[in-house]
């Protein structure tokens, strides 16, 4: 070496005027790391809520109607949308933990596979509160991109090849008949006979209802069981008064309120 | 009167914090063994090599607030030390190219004995005839494979320290290692048959 490292190096510390980094700026660059872990989690525990919630909601007694084993139907109802933020959120809890003190030292499977464990028994929790029902309804009510998405799950229902039928009552024409105009705005005669109405309902004009039964020919179907569009879970928010009843989910369109989702008592 | 070279590193490191000679004693400490590293791992001359150490004892000095204690000094120091070269090679954009042979030859030719005994693949590079062919095999690999052959073989590093220099779990340093292993007796291989051919 040609001259003297050490020397050279404190010299340009006092010609520089070079002082070391506050503590605190080490101490805030963690916690902001730490923080931004922690936020993930709770994002990612509030994802994997609504898919917790979305997932028990769904019609899982289709698989036999519908001839399905419970992965295949798991496919058709997987909340593709809660499962993107739910993965992004981890990646996220990956990226700033591994960026604290010692996260480096964590193999990348453990991380991964630790933040999902975290964000499920987040998601369970936020579940069991409520509070996943809770932001799934608020978007519901106010999100109307959100609306068409979860729309898009419920093509399910749009079968009556197989089965199935979802729509609204345009008209209750008596007793046994009403007609329902199908989500593909097809028009359709319901025959009712030993119907089984589950959720309390009754006929109304305006209401969106599900339809479990057989195609008797081109425009008429002969429902067996009949359920509100939204399910039990939906219940104490109708009486709020602030459920999907009254938000942008209410139309296909997502653009004005409507009786989407209304329950009778 | 206190005898700095008796303390140890993480207690020059508190002293440095209220008296800027003290850091004196830790470049003192450092300075031959990030250079000779700095030397092995980079394509630099020695001017730039001179510059680079300045650079990590400076940084180093800086960030002295942020040195875990938990972690040892030398691994902290190495870290911004693989921080700087990874640094230096990605503006120079020569991460794979030759270095000058300026090497310490007695140490280095015992490590490469070793590195071709820990794989049990008998004298592939310890039959080279010059140890200039052993660096070219060396730096002929990517900066990443080079830099943990020379941590593990040439530094002597755990890999709980290896881990703590490169930021990476001790698990994937093990893969990189054997993976830089196998590469390097691949190169190494190909000199040695052309120096056969020859």
């Amino acid at each position: 070496m040609k001259g003297d490292i050490g020397k050279q190096v404190l010299e340009k510390i006092e010609r520089e005027r070079v002082r070391p980094y506050s503590k605190w700026r080490f101490v805030f660059r963690r916690s902001v790391m730490w923080g931004l872990f922690v936020l993930s989690l709770i994002l990612g525990s509030l994802a994997s809520g609504v898919m917790i919630f979305q997932l028990t909601h769904a019609d899982w007694d289709l698989c036999h109607h519908l001839h399905m084993g419970y992965v295949t139907f798991l496919f058709h109802v997987l909340p593709y949308f809660w499962l993107a933020f739910l993965v992004g959120f981890t990646a996220f809890a990956y990226f700033y933990f591994r960026r604290t003190e010692r996260g480096y030292r964590y193999p990348t499977v453990w991380l991964i596979s630790g933040s999902v464990f975290l964000s499920l028994i987040g998601g369970g929790i936020a579940y069991k509160v409520d509070l996943a029902e809770r932001l799934e309804v608020i978007l519901r009510s106010n999100v109307s991109i959100y609306c068409r998405m979860q729309e898009m799950r419920s093509r399910i229902w749009v079968a009556p090849e197989k089965g199935l039928l979802a729509g609204e009552i345009v008209d209750v024409q008596s007793a046994n008949k009403i007609r329902l105009k199908d989500f593909k705005g097809h028009t359709w005669q319901i025959e009712l006979k030993d119907t089984l109405w589950r959720g309390r309902l009754k006929a109304t004009k305006g209401l969106k209802i599900k339809v479990i039964g057989r195609m008797e020919g081109r425009n008429v179907f002969v429902a067996k069981e009949i359920r509100p569009w939204q399910g039990h879970g939906w219940r104490r928010f109708f009486r709020h008064g602030s459920g999907p009843g009254r938000g942008r989910c209410d139309q296909p369109d997502g653009k004005s309120p409507g009786r989407w989702g209304h329950e009778q008592k | 009167m206190v005898d700095y070279q008796e303390l140890s590193d993480e207690e020059l490191v508190k002293k440095s914090l209220d008296d800027q000679e003290v850091f004196y004693y830790l470049i003192k400490r450092y300075e031959s063994k990030l250079m000779r590293y700095i030397n092995r791992i980079a394509s630099v001359t020695h001017e730039e090599a001179e510059d680079l150490l300045q650079e990590i004892f400076i940084k180093a000095y800086r960030h002295l607030n942020g040195f875990d204690q938990r972690l040892k000094f030398s691994s902290w120091v190495y870290r911004i030390a693989h921080n700087e070269v990874i640094n230096f090679a990605k503006k120079r954009k020569r991460g794979t190219a030759l270095i000058h042979a300026s090497n310490n030859g007695d140490t280095d030719n015992m490590v490469l004995d070793n590195l071709a005994g820990e794989d049990d693949v008998h004298g592939n590079f310890v039959a080279m005839e010059s140890r200039e062919q052993v660096w070219q095999a060396l730096m002929e690999l990517p900066l990443k494979y080079r830099e943990v052959l020379v941590l593990k073989f040439f530094e002597n590093k755990s890999y709980r320290e290896m881990s703590d220099i490169l930021r990476k779990p001790e698990g994937t340093v093990a893969t990189l290692v054997n993976r830089a292993k196998k590469k390097f007796l691949k190169i190494a291989s190909k000199y040695q048959l052309e120096g056969i051919l020859q």
